[in-house]
């Protein structure tokens, strides 16, 4: 998203230059520069992070009920040459987070159940929720306390699939783990379906500070606009869907 | 570091354009835009990743012996909300590693020592070796099995540091846990330091083929050049003398 709004800006510079407007085109190149310098360096990134993740900085007190879910709402996935479809680099945080939740519930001696939310959204070759599942289990998650969702696949989805596995395991406490920065978003869709969560955060994306610009800091602003997008049509969905709105209109018949 | 040579080429493309010198300015901003594409769609970082990674693409079957070490790599630390030092997002990968290859370890009823390698590089106030080992411990490491290097602050320093505390043990099979993108140059550090390591790695960096830049392949071309740097430095010093001997006295 980024990088679409300098690509419009430097382009902009360079008619603005055929034109024969040299000002203006000297406008756009100095506002291009000006705006990788203000997210690379680490501000606009500060920003937009800040407020958003801030509800999820701190983790909840664990005080468990004698029966738990614990979803992990998975990550991306990978697909290395010559090895099985693995856990994407933003995924591993969300599998240490839930195994040390489901430590801390067993050495409280209560019963949890960790449910694996995602579907193959990846093309990795295999439904997200069985190979964050084997991560699990590697690091020692009984079999018998995992239950798999490998439909969804997307987040609204994840807590749209997630009714009936939960009615399933009829846990009296919901615990919903992953990323602060994807926490409200996902907090949401499962508010939506009605499903009382209490968000325990993985990780606390950070921007780094920097003199000169850094490509970090870009994708961290790319990955947070995703969120502020994300969760701007999950609010239109919510509207669309809420109670007593009129059914769908079905599909016209020519289409 | 990308996006560094980017800005200078657009800047001198658009000031030699103002002094006239049209063809050259012309050159600079053609280069600019070929750099941006070549990385922003994924070449370029698939390029440096495959060579980087694909040595260490499978994880290697391991034969245990009697005396394993498990090597993990500290990759930061940030103080959360309140107050106590954890792992950053990339730490996460290798530490599940080396947990999984412990376990695997214990199970085959061999001596098992996990090593964590990591000072206060971040300025959190607290080493990175004591804060990962206090997650391996809660998820069910024995203390006793833990050797803690708190040291360190980049990875010249882990290999500089580890080497001893190895040696001690008389580890008979080192497993270097660490980013597939960060193996090559780890085990060339250990391997001067007088270590043989059996690299494990820990994660995968996938580019983003697009036809439409995307920031990510920026971030994932200045981790891959930094390794590349790293390594380069390595051999040109080595060829300078300047490396540190491991044989030299006063050094582990």
């Amino acid at each position: 998203m980024i990088l679409s709004l300098l690509i419009a800006l430097l382009a902009c510079a360079w008619l603005a230059g055929r034109a024969g407007w040299h000002r203006l085109r000297l406008a756009g190149v100095v506002s291009a520069v000006a705006v990788v310098f203000a997210i690379g360096c680490g501000p606009v990134p500060y920003l937009l992070l800040g407020g958003w993740q801030a509800p999820y900085a701190q983790r909840p007190a664990l005080d468990w009920a004698p029966s738990n879910a614990i979803v992990l709402l998975t990550a991306n996935a990978n697909n290395p040459p010559g090895d099985e479809p693995e856990p994407g680099p933003g995924g591993y945080v969300r599998v240490a987070e839930t195994m040390s939740l489901y430590n801390a519930c067993r050495a409280a001696g209560m019963h949890c159940t960790v449910l694996v939310s995602g579907g193959d959204a990846y093309a990795a070759g295999e439904p997200l929720a069985r190979v964050y599942g084997k991560a699990l289990a590697r690091l020692g998650l009984p079999a018998d306390d995992m239950v798999l969702e490998s439909r969804s696949r997307t987040t609204w989805q994840n807590a749209e699939f997630a009714r009936a596995p939960l009615a399933r395991i009829g846990a009296r406490r919901v615990w919903l783990v992953s990323s602060a920065l994807h926490l409200r978003r996902a907090e949401f869709a499962f508010r939506h379906f009605g499903i009382a969560v209490t968000p325990v955060r993985a990780d606390y994306a950070r921007n780094a500070w920097s003199l000169l610009p850094q490509a970090g800091n870009l994708s961290l602003t790319d990955h947070a606009l995703h969120e502020y997008a994300g969760m701007a049509l999950y609010r239109w969905y919510a509207w669309r869907h809420r109670a007593g709105a009129p059914p769908e209109a079905p599909a016209s018949p020519a289409g | 570091m990308s996006l560094d040579v980017l800005i200078v080429l657009v800047l001198l493309g658009v000031a030699m354009r103002a002094l006239k010198w049209r063809r050259t300015g012309g050159v600079a901003l053609g280069l600019a835009v070929l750099l941006f594409l070549a990385t922003g769609c994924g070449l370029l970082p698939a390029w440096l990743l495959r060579s980087l990674q694909g040595p260490y693409a499978r994880r290697p079957a391991i034969a245990w012996a009697p005396r394993n070490a498990i090597v993990l790599l500290g990759a930061g630390a940030q103080r959360a909300a309140d107050g106590t030092v954890e792992p950053g997002e990339p730490a996460h990968s290798r530490i599940n590693e080396a947990l999984a290859l412990y376990r695997e370890c214990k199970a085959s009823g061999m001596g098992c020592r996990l090593e964590v390698s990591g000072g206060d590089a971040r300025h959190t106030g607290e080493p990175e070796a004591t804060v990962y080992a206090a997650v391996l411990e809660r998820m069910g490491v024995a203390a006793a099995d833990l050797l803690l290097e708190p040291r360190s602050m980049n990875t010249w320093q882990n290999a500089r540091f580890s080497a001893p505390l190895l040696h001690d043990y008389g580890a008979q099979r080192v497993l270097l846990v660490s980013s597939a993108t960060h193996l090559r140059r780890a085990s060339l550090y250990f391997a001067h330091f007088g270590i043989a390591t059996t690299p494990v790695r820990s994660d995968w960096l996938k580019e983003r083929m697009d036809w439409w830049p995307q920031s990510w392949n920026f971030a994932v071309t200045d981790l891959a050049l930094h390794e590349y740097v790293g390594v380069a430095r390595y051999h040109v010093y080595n060829a300078l003398g300047w490396n540190m001997q491991a044989t030299e006295p006063g050094a582990p």
